[in-house]
């Protein structure tokens, strides 16, 4: 897909119905480090021999949503008059901007405010999401204060611009822990229109099956497009991302044909029960549950459940696509 | 060491290790769960304490009669709680489980709870409670509508209840719907208790009027699109309001301006997940998953937004709640945590001892999911195991009571630290400061404990804050960046003494290192050999006490073969003479003769003889001398002519003393010379065999054994002329504490038997009591086995290990003086003040030869060598089997297995094994043949690898 597409800009025009993500951030920041490790699924510790980026790149990914992931090298000044820049950033959904906080990063931070007046008034709907990245280096305290400053730095640079009401979302991240992935999760359900629907759906599935935490995951980069609506524990998702890797791992050793169909459950030594059951489009629903008397009375229960849910989940899909086609003809 | 660290550990050392579960990890699940049965027996523990630990604050709240009450309860509920809320004004709560609404009774009597009514399932309106998703939150309503209990529900709507109304028809009395997306958090406003504020997951707040049947929010506010985790109203302006948000966010709306926040604090790393208003002052408490509890001030007007106290908890902070007992100001109030993540912990903690909570209350099987005060006794919880508790605080101990507040730790170099801190935290809060210096509290108190006083008193640590302070400021790339006020420490220092000490050992750390080192502790080597060897190197150390004590040993082991010579003329036994091969032998000849001679003729006769005849007179005015001094002064006018103090006069009286005896007893000359010449081993004039004259007083000094014979009181004054060693006091105090009147002479007759035997200072009395009693039948003091036990006793007395532990590892074996636990506990703690010394190869010396290898299993003493190049662990196994089965191949670990590196000489290049030189600027190692060649030959300065 990249091979055919060398310019940039037409990247959005060219995908409408995709939600783009712009990546941005000074040079060394960390950005292909993310894409790699989030998109690519590189270990952490070989993002140390990647190279520069000198040119603007897309991922793309296909998902619940189609997603593009769009880098930009942080060298490039985008306010020169060769760039499109209206263009760029009148159709991406969200920005994210790398800050990386082991460096000084007071450039970063005037950067991002010009940015973010620019692309504030070309989108007035674009999420502003800045990842603090990086902080595996930083002490416990230290990232606190580090997030208190540069949160309070940017909200003094947007009230010196007279900028109000532009969404601001702070991430702290690093590569080296699951911090990356939860953010990346966060940001790219504020793109996802039928969110609410999914939360709803999962609710129900929760309450209805004696589940206490279900995640909808996708499953090649481990992001959550969904959860129910009671709050994440950074702990869970931990446990369920590593159960996707465990259950996709053991499965490509014991590959058979039986369709579309791939279940796995895993007893914990604590009582609880992890469910991995795989639904349309490369996504997979993970249920915890607790492990009682009547587990297969509820666990049959639970199948029927997810069954509806995965029915339910293609008709959410199959109206995106019609919705997303008269938007479409807008443009 | 820092006191607030220390705090810090033991205090938490319990949670921390309770905490050490991992995902989901205490869970069980209760075999007995038996629907809507009353728990009439909370732990029995709880109340048999409950009335003496009951402190008097609530005893002035609560008649007698209560007390007499258990009146701790539980519910258990069909279903996993969610939710709770106390109707106030009203022994009424109501528990919310996923898709069910109760509401229970209680009352001070434990049979009084039950379950009045289930608000869902008889509710005509609610026949199909599919459709209301499950319950999130409960809140109840104040003043008049303290009878309303609103629940929020995933599905985004809000119902309100009135517990009051009797008909079931009519107990629904309002349906909110304006959101999609669930309600995670519900809030009545106190002061106008019509209003309801709702929190979405979509990050709306809607402002509902209770008066208006408009299903219709009366404005809706925007904090921004992150979920509203926890919102509520402040219990003192009814116009304003806080929320806490999954970015962390918290923010304080008026609800005039449903525009823009009127503050926004950056609080939480991770999604803040609860909030609770003080019941009492402006402040906000709220917990986040970055395991933080942060207190902020809402009437702070400036415009650093950092919180003003912050609690570390163990785990994710689920819920919090103050403790309405009406605190004097926010640092003393009180506030319940519960956690996340399946933690069934309820920690109360007061907010100005951030460390150590005071209450952990441990009731629950699950994760906490709702905490609500009924009173400032009385802390109702919820939990996912299904049941309700009502908590009372005072029958839990307070954590602080049962922890220790002092502590001491020593260092090799025989300083120590003393650390006490008393246990009520000071009261006046104005040491908060308020500027960015970064008040980090163990430096300072590292500064403290190199002061030289002894005793640091609470002034001077309390003024620990004029010292410089470490600014964190300084950070080279961050300029202008006030960072750490969430470090501020908010422990007073007033209330905690340090106190660094030097104990006044006088022997140094090297003196200890070369004692340990050189004595020799293999008995195999000839006895007497050692003994030599050992009173020289003690010698030598400037411990002439010691070496007399060796040469005491050797002369007594002397005896004993002489004994057995003796008794058992058995001609290969080897003579004591041919030992002495150093100049010392014609005077261990001499005294040897003399031990023979005891061996003759039983021991004590001569001498109890010989003082009968010629001290009777002396012993008389000795012992007035004991009952009163100053009269014998007089009396004794030809001896204390010239004595300006009391103490030479004494020792003049003894030189006389043994004038006599030199005269009485022609015999007695010869021990003295040779007992003199054992007080100065170093005097080369000693050597003489024949002492005409008197022995001059000033060499008399150090001989302890006479002080033995003065009154306690002039005993100070001659340790402090004369003794050159450290402490005699407690084999003197032994002596003067007797009853000296009646029992004088034979003490005298025992000091001078002890001169005799040469010198046993350190004999204790009741060895020599014993001696006395039934001398007949026992062997003499000076008996080795006897002896060395003594030694050994005393100088365990005196903390001296080296000594105790070289005499043990000689002479136990042979003479099994103490038992092998006992011999290794002495041992034991002689290698861990070797590893204190970091005397490594003594301890090695020592550990080989005392047999406690298995012992000290946990101390390692390997040495692993990792290579440099490939930084692997270098273990050669693979030469190591080739070198097993050819022993042609050179083996070792000088060189690296996997990466084939050795270390290679700078002038060669060749691989280097054995004798090397290392040049110390550069490192490089080279041959000693090369570099000898290169430097002496060459004639170079430099390496031969280019380095300057």
């Amino acid at each position: 897909m990249d091979d055919g597409q060398p310019l940039l800009l037409n990247e959005p025009s060219n995908d409408p119905e995709r939600a783009t993500i712009l990546l941005m951030g000074l040079r060394r920041g960390g950005k292909s480090s993310i894409c790699k490790v989030v998109f690519h699924n590189m270990q952490p510790l070989d993002t140390l021999y990647l190279e520069s980026t000198s040119k603007p790149h897309t991922d793309h990914y296909s998902s619940l949503i189609d997603l593009a992931v769009m880098e930009l090298p942080g060298q490039l000044n985008y306010f020169e008059p060769s760039y499109d820049s209206e263009k760029l950033f009148k159709n991406v959904g969200a920005l994210v901007y790398v800050i990386d906080s082991q460096d000084e990063y007071l450039n970063a931070l005037t950067n991002l405010a010009m940015i973010i007046e620019y692309a504030y008034k070309v989108n007035p709907k674009i999420h502003i999401e800045v990842l603090i990245h990086k902080v595996d280096g930083l002490s416990e305290d230290f990232r606190l204060d580090t997030q208190r400053d540069i949160m309070q730095r940017i909200g003094d640079e947007l009230l010196d611009l007279g900028i109000e009401g532009v969404q601001v979302s702070f991430h702290l991240t690093s590569i080296f822990d699951h911090s990356i992935y939860e953010a990346f999760s966060r940001i790219i359900q504020k793109l996802i229109m039928e969110l609410p629907n999914l939360e709803n759906l999962l609710d129900n599935l929760v309450l209805h099956s004696k589940i206490e935490k279900a995640f909808l995951f996708d499953i090649n980069s481990k992001i959550y497009v969904a959860t129910d609506s009671s709050p994440v524990d950074i702990e869970t998702y931990e446990v369920c991302a590593e159960f996707i890797d465990v259950t996709v791992d053991l499965n490509d050793l014991y590959k058979y044909n039986d369709g579309n169909k791939f279940q796995c459950k895993s007893y914990l030594q604590n009582g609880y029960i992890l469910i991995f059951n795989k639904m349309i489009r490369g996504l997979a629903l993970i249920a915890i549950l607790k492990n009682t008397d009547d587990l297969n009375e509820s666990i049959s229960i639970i199948d029927y459940n997810i069954e509806i849910f995965n029915k339910a989940l293609n008709e959410i899909w199959k109206k995106s696509i019609i919705k997303a086609l008269p938007s479409n003809n807008e443009f | 060491m820092s006191y607030d660290h220390k705090d810090h550990s033991a205090g938490s050392r319990s949670t921390f290790a309770r905490l050490a579960f991992n995902i989901y990890g205490n869970s069980s699940i209760s075999p007995n769960r038996t629907p809507n049965t009353f728990n009439k027996s909370p732990s029995p523990q709880a109340f048999s304490s409950s009335h003496q630990l009951r402190s008097p604050s609530f005893r002035s709240n609560h008649t007698q009669e209560e007390l007499q009450f258990n009146n701790e309860w539980k519910y258990r509920s069909s279903y996993e709680i969610v939710g709770i809320t106390k109707i106030n004004n009203s022994p009424h709560i109501v528990i919310s489980g996923k898709n069910s609404l109760q509401l229970i009774r209680f009352g001070t009597n434990i049979d009084d709870q039950y379950m009045v009514e289930d608000l869902l399932t008889n509710n005509y309106y609610l026949k199909n409670k599919k459709k209301i998703g499950s319950i999130l939150d409960v809140k109840s309503g104040y003043g008049n509508y303290n009878k309303l209990v609103a629940a929020s529900t995933t599905t985004g709507s809000i119902y309100i209840f009135n517990s009051a109304e009797t008909t079931e028809k009519n107990r629904l009395s309002l349906k909110l719907s304006d959101n999609t997306r669930a309600v995670n958090s519900l809030s009545f406003n106190q002061i106008d208790p019509f209003l309801v504020l709702s929190g979405s997951q979509d990050g709306s707040m809607k402002l509902w009027d209770l008066r208006s049947q408009a299903v219709k929010p009366q404005s809706t506010m925007f904090g921004n699109s992150d979920s509203v985790r926890c919102l509520q109203f402040s219990p003192h302006n009814s116009k304003k309001f806080c929320s806490v948000f999954d970015s962390g966010n918290l923010q304080k709306w008026d609800l005039r301006n449903p525009n823009q926040f009127e503050k926004k604090f950056n609080a939480h790393t991770g999604p803040g997940l609860t909030l609770d208003w003080s019941p009492d002052f402006d402040y906000v408490a709220t917990g986040g998953r970055d395991k933080q509890l942060q207190i902020w001030n809402m009437s702070n007007t400036d415009t650093k937004q950092y919180p003003e106290y912050v609690i570390y908890a163990p785990a994710p902070v689920a819920e919090v709640s103050f403790r309405p007992n009406s605190p004097t100001n926010i640092s003393a109030s009180d506030i319940a945590l519960s956690y996340l993540n399946n933690e069934s912990l309820v920690q109360v903690y007061n907010i100005k001892r951030k460390f150590i909570p005071i209450y952990n209350i441990e009731n629950h099987e699950s994760s906490i999911t709702g905490l609500v005060w009924e009173n400032d006794r009385y802390l109702l919880s919820s939990s996912r195991d299904k049941q309700v508790i009502r908590n009372d605080v005072s029958n839990y101990s307070k954590i602080i009571d049962n922890l220790s507040c002092t502590s001491v730790t020593w260092s090799a170099t025989n300083d120590f630290i003393f650390v006490d801190q008393s246990k009520t935290p000071d009261d006046d809060d104005a040491t908060v400061p308020t500027e960015s210096t970064f008040l980090h509290p163990s430096p300072s108190n590292l500064t403290m404990s190199t002061s030289p006083t002894n005793n640091v008193s609470n002034e001077s640590v309390s003024s620990n804050s004029l010292r410089p302070q470490l600014s964190r400021n300084s950070s080279t790339f961050r300029p202008s960046m006030t960072r750490g006020h969430s470090h501020q420490s908010h422990i007073n220092n007033s209330n905690h003494y340090l106190i660094p000490a030097n104990l006044p050992i006088m022997k140094s750390e090297k003196v200890l290192t070369a004692l340990s080192e050189n004595y020799e502790i293999d008995p195999t080597k000839g006895i007497l050999d050692i003994c030599d060897l050992n009173s020289g190197i003690a010698r030598d150390s400037g411990l002439l006490r010691d070496s007399q004590t060796w040469k005491v040993i050797k002369e007594s082991l002397i005896w004993e073969s002489k004994k057995d010579l003796i008794y058992n003329p058995v001609p290969e036994e080897r003579q004591p003479e041919i030992t002495f091969d150093d100049d010392d032998s014609e005077k261990y000849h001499y005294s040897t003769s003399n031990s023979t001679n005891y061996g003759k003729s039983p021991s004590l006769s001569d001498f109890s003889e010989f003082n009968n005849n010629s001290f009777p007179k002396r012993f008389e005015g000795f012992s007035k001398l004991l009952v009163n001094p100053e009269p014998i002064k007089e009396e004794n006018s030809t001896i204390k002519e010239d004595s300006a103090t009391v103490a030479p006069e004494t020792i003049k009286w003894d030189d006389v003393n043994t004038d006599d005896l030199i005269k009485k007893n022609p015999e007695l000359l010869d021990r003295m010379s040779a007992e003199n010449y054992n007080v100065m081993p170093g005097a080369d004039s000693q050597k003489s065999l024949i002492h005409s004259e008197p022995i001059p007083l000033s060499k008399r000094k150090g001989r302890e054994s006479f002080i033995s014979l003065l009154p306690s009181t002039l005993q100070a004054q001659l340790l402090s002329n004369g003794s050159p060693t450290y402490s005699i006091s407690s084999s003197l105090s032994n002596a003067s504490s007797r009853p000296k009147s009646s029992i004088f002479q034979p003490e005298i007759l025992r000091s001078q038997k002890s001169q005799m035997s040469t010198l046993t200072k350190q004999l204790t009395k009741a060895s020599l009591d014993d001696d006395n009693q039934k001398s007949k039948d026992l062997l003499p003091p000076y008996q080795p086995k006897e002896l060395i036990k003594h030694c050994i006793d005393f100088y365990i007395g005196q903390g001296d290990l080296i000594m105790s532990s070289t005499l043990l590892l000689l002479f136990n074996p042979k003479f099994q003086m103490y038992s092998q636990t006992d011999q290794n506990e002495i041992l034991y703690n002689y290698l861990t003040f070797l590893q204190r010394l970091k005397a490594w190869k003594i301890f090695i010396k020592i550990l080989h030869h005392s047999k406690l290898k298995e012992n000290f299993q946990s101390y390692s003493n390997n040495v692993k060598i990792f290579c440099t190049k490939c930084e692997t662990l270098i273990t050669n196994e693979n030469t190591k089997t080739l070198y097993l089965n050819d022993p042609e191949i050179q083996y070792g670990s000088w060189f690296c297995d996997h990466c084939s590196n050795t270390v290679r000489c700078i002038y060669c290049n060749e691989p280097v094994k054995g004798l090397n030189l290392s040049r110390l600027k550069c490192g490089h190692i080279g041959h000693f043949g090369c570099m000898k060649s290169w430097i002496v030959d060459e004639g170079m300065n430099e390496c031969p690898g280019g380095c300057l």
